[in-house]
């Protein structure tokens, strides 16, 4: 039956938003630039700063590091 | 993210369990009675949390004598890390490690760091999340208003 796999694929997706949230104190992992969503960590880190270095401006990408930066 | 747990600013900071081998009872707010306590939360990983251990360490220096405590809770998945951490950034204040992640569950904590100012009598006074140069100033102004109660 082809029905079965999209009952599958649906489950999980629901399954997905059923998965605890991850605590603040347990991002670790998540805070490494190798997490960060991209390729190549080190090239985006080398364009990054010719794009800071050209534009003088900088931000508004992705950062390795977790943490808040609120209050 | 609210928690209908978390703990508010004029109730008595709570004690945290039992939690690793050195520390028996890593914070416990009774002991503190009679002094202002900065308690802070932190991780080697957490950015904020690295740029504001310099600055603290400042406030600490600057106030101890005066009755401040500063006790920072570490909540790396890897002690090494923080180890690492204050060997490249050494503070004075004092340090307690969380293997068992007891205190902040007990303290429902929702951003890294989070910070606790808790007056003379035990109680939560001031909640500061996240941490941006500059914010030093603001705590200092709060423990000094503490100090002088």
């Amino acid at each position: 039956m082809r029905l079965y796999p999209i009952i599958i694929l649906m489950l999980s997706i629901v399954n997905i938003a059923c998965t605890p949230k991850v605590a603040a104190w347990e991002r670790g992992i998540l805070a490494k630039p190798h997490m960060l969503l991209q390729s190549n960590s080190l090239e985006n880190s080398v364009r990054q700063h010719m794009h800071s270095s050209k534009e003088a401006s900088a931000g508004g990408r992705n950062a390795g590091g977790g943490g808040c930066g609120c209050g | 993210m609210t928690n209908a747990n978390a703990v508010k600013i004029g109730e008595i900071a709570p004690n945290c369990p039992t939690i690793n081998q050195e520390n028996k009872l890593p914070f416990q707010a009774d002991l503190y009675k009679g002094k202002v306590v900065y308690l802070d939360f932190w991780a080697s990983w957490c950015a904020p949390c690295r740029l504001s251990f310099p600055k603290l360490n400042k406030l600490y220096k600057e106030l101890k004598s005066q009755g401040v405590e500063v006790i920072a809770i570490n909540l790396d998945e890897n002690r090494a890390d923080a180890e690492k951490f204050l060997q490249e950034n050494p503070v004075e204040f004092k340090i307690v490690y969380d293997d068992a992640k007891q205190c902040p569950k007990q303290y429902a904590l929702i951003a890294m760091p989070s910070s606790y100012i808790i007056d003379k009598q035990g109680v939560i006074r001031m909640i500061h999340l996240g941490f941006k140069a500059g914010n030093e100033a603001k705590i200092h102004t709060d423990l000094l208003a503490l100090l002088s109660e």
